[in-house]
């Protein structure tokens, strides 16, 4: 039941993110240039919506055990960022879109995806040092 | 064209519903970057549970039994597939791709493509080493950034943005604001 929750949380995210265009390259960068408000107004509602919702499941009696982190300022909060953000400049994709692109036919898209595996090898061999904190990852 | 896509209002209780309900299966908060991290570490980063899951577990299970043919309240049985789906982590990932690729296959839309878009296409000329190239560094750069800054866009720019984190906020401007640069830098020099 764990592997199907796991698999079946990540298909429904995946297509949630291909079918509202957060995973869509153009739609990026019609976002980027002010020409649509379309991922503005669907990343202001997705915040609304989780902002809510888990206020209100960590209330609840069903959330018992589910861990929160604090996401504290660290010394890799910005560059940490500013990495992650030529990335997505260059490539249209985050480490969640970029499986939906490659889902949705763009073979291309696996480059990224390799990528971001190896970029998260480095980090487990180099980035440590960096004083990024083991446990805020999440 | 964005009419293709579902709109914005809708589109957003999707993906702000799969944030919200995803901590009940897995026991943490969605975080995609953080997956990626249970797929390469050598340890897993959690592999102990949290006490207060493992006394809930223990609780259930001394007043239900281990094997019980009553079937256990509903909170009860989450709490034991939170505790199952621990180890299966990377599999969200492995959803994320057959997710989509299921779906647009039953929409009778499944074409194998080597570019990502029309502006993809005019910023970078079409398929070829160099579109390979950027896309490679730029993925290493993602998966670097986002472990460095603790978060990417679901852990940080949902997750913890909407749970006000200074440091998810503090994050979530910086990689914002650099895509946003490195979008701009393309148009002034006359690539979309």
């Amino acid at each position: 039941m764990g592997a199907l929750l796991q698999l079946g949380f990540g298909c429904l995210f995946g297509i949630a993110l291909l079918r509202t265009g957060a995973a869509d390259f153009d739609a990026m960068v019609r976002m980027f240039l002010f020409e649509e408000a379309h991922l503005f107004a669907l990343a202001g509602m997705t915040t609304l919506v989780a902002a809510v919702g888990i206020w209100l499941l960590l209330r609840s009696r069903f959330a018992d055990g589910v861990r929160t982190i604090v996401r504290r300022v660290h010394s890799g909060s910005v560059p940490g960022g500013i990495a992650f953000g030529v990335g997505w400049g260059l490539s249209g994709s985050c480490p969640g879109t970029v499986l939906a692109q490659l889902g949705s036919g763009h073979v291309i898209a696996g480059f990224t995806v390799a990528g971001v595996v190896l970029g998260n090898v480095l980090f487990e061999r180099f980035g440590r040092k960096l004083g990024a904190p083991m446990d805020a990852c999440s | 064209m964005s009419a293709e896509f579902w709109p914005w209002w809708w589109g957003g209780l999707a993906v702000g519903a799969v944030a919200t309900l995803y901590p009940l299966a897995s026991g943490r908060l969605l975080g995609v970057s953080s997956l990626y991290a249970s797929l390469v570490e050598k340890k897993p980063a959690a592999a102990p549970l949290s006490e207060l899951e493992a006394a809930l577990l223990a609780e259930t299970e001394a007043e239900f039994g281990a094997s019980s043919a009553v079937t256990p309240p509903s909170r009860a049985r989450l709490a034991r597939w939170r505790v199952e789906s621990e180890r299966f982590r990377p599999l969200f990932l492995l959803g994320m791709v057959i997710g989509p690729l299921a779906f647009v296959f039953l929409e009778g839309k499944l074409t194998l493509s080597l570019s990502l878009g029309q502006s993809f296409d005019a910023r970078y000329g079409g398929f070829g080493v160099a579109p390979m190239l950027v896309l490679l560094a730029s993925g290493v750069l993602i998966g670097f950034g986002t472990r460095w800054a603790g978060g990417c866009t679901s852990g940080h720019g949902i997750s913890g943005f909407a749970r006000g984190e200074r440091g998810s906020l503090l994050s979530t401007a910086a990689f914002w604001s650099t895509a946003l640069a490195v979008t701009w830098l393309f148009t002034l020099f006359g690539r979309r």
